[in-house]
């Protein structure tokens, strides 16, 4: 009998572990993303079904900075946080990445709390590829402050 | 540090370069799924004409006559010139046809192109709280050169503050009025129903809740709601 100890199939590294979870994320928040900037630039109405509201947020003047929409700087923070996640992934153990990582994924939970707070008090309306857009990168804060913690317990 | 060197070894040179071409290709297939989804809906929304608007209630700001068998619904802009140029059309159609029509306007602020769709949008609610609705209306399309052009919303809402006073509202309820939940929601729920009914640009009509092509002029407008007057044979 095989002791688990001597099975052939290794196992993945916790913190790698990490870092796919934070790439799953990344990569789910640049669909999202990518379809609300789709959204933007093709003016096509949403199938908001559960909290009917996007239309409202995605037309509102806090959907935009300046001339560029909220959802496109979306693609491009979900896609850089991907890139590290995966370099990271398939790179050495570096604390660096794994910091950068972290503050990346801050990033994404403060502005994901503004967003929030913004159409609550603000606009008055809730949309959920918003609320998915934030669910994803609280998901992505909590693994990435599991991330640094596992990091710092390892240094120690 | 071992347990750091064995995640390395887990993962070889030829398996890194795999998983970063799989990484490329689900974002490059995402990236052609959503633009085919989204241009494929584009191309359902075009027949523009066959779009319904909900009923008129009491919800909705109205004038004219109830019970009329024909009703006109408006979804505008306040900063928007076309909507303007369609007032002096709109207000001689109700002038004429107040007793047989009931005329309806909602909220369609061009958020994205209007500076103060908004706040315009939102001063115009705030007098009908005060049952001043159609006068601040009026009044908004009268001055919209005016304070369309000012250099911030406080402004434009300083501006608005006087036609409140103008049309014999109270300025200071009118202020707080403009920033309250209830207000935001009515110009949402207008906006929700605009969406629903594929309105894309503005000034859009509906008569009898079916969208129109906008009207050049007022005998245009005037055949079309003779014609939806006229009993069917």
């Amino acid at each position: 009998m095989m002791n688990s100890n001597q099975s052939s199939t290794p196992r993945l590294p916790l913190h790698n572990k990490l870092h796919l979870a934070i790439a799953v994320f990344a990569f789910l928040g640049f669909a999202d993303s990518a379809y609300l900037t789709a959204d933007h630039y093709f003016a096509l109405p949403l199938p908001c079904s559960l909290l009917r509201g996007c239309d409202v947020v995605l037309t509102s003047p806090y959907s935009m900075v300046g001339p560029i929409p909220l959802a496109a700087l979306g693609v491009a923070f979900y896609l850089l946080a991907l890139f590290i996640a995966v370099h990271a992934f398939t790179s050495a153990p570096s604390r660096r990445l794994d910091r950068a990582l972290f503050g990346l994924t801050v990033i994404g939970f403060g502005m994901s709390i503004v967003f929030e707070s913004m159409q609550a008090f603000l606009i008055h309306a809730f949309c959920q590829y918003c609320a998915l857009s934030a669910v994803l990168a609280t998901l992505m804060f909590i693994v990435g402050l599991w991330l640094i913690r596992k990091q710092n317990h390892l240094t120690q | 540090m071992l347990f750091t060197r064995r995640a390395f070894t887990l993962i070889t040179m030829s398996t890194r370069t795999q998983i970063w071409l799989a990484v490329g290709f689900a974002v490059l297939i995402t990236a052609v799924t959503i633009a085919a989804t989204v241009l494929s809906k584009g191309q359902e929304g075009k027949d523009i004409l066959t779009s319904t608007a909900p009923v008129l209630t009491v919800d909705d700001w109205t004038q004219g006559n109830a019970q009329a068998k024909v009703t006109v619904t408006e979804y505008g802009d306040f900063q928007c010139p076309a909507c303007a140029k369609y007032e002096p059309i709109v207000q001689k159609l109700i002038a004429e046809y107040g007793d047989r029509v009931l005329f309806g306007f909602r909220d369609f602020p061009l958020y994205q192109i209007h500076k103060y769709a908004s706040i315009s949008a939102r001063a115009a609610e705030a007098a009908g709280q005060q049952g001043k609705y159609w006068e601040m209306h009026d009044l908004l399309y009268a001055n919209q050169t005016k304070w369309s052009v000012v250099g911030s919303e406080t402004e434009a809402l300083n501006l608005f503050k006087i036609y409140a006073q103008q049309i014999g509202i109270d300025p200071i309820r009118f202020a707080t009025d403009v920033d309250t939940a209830a207000v935001h929601d009515k110009i949402n729920v207008d906006v929700r129903s605009a969406n629903d009914a594929d309105v894309n640009s503005t000034p859009t009509f509906f008569v009898n809740n079916k969208k129109i092509p906008n009207p050049q002029s007022y005998d245009e407008f005037k055949s079309i709601l003779d014609a939806a007057l006229t009993p069917a044979q």
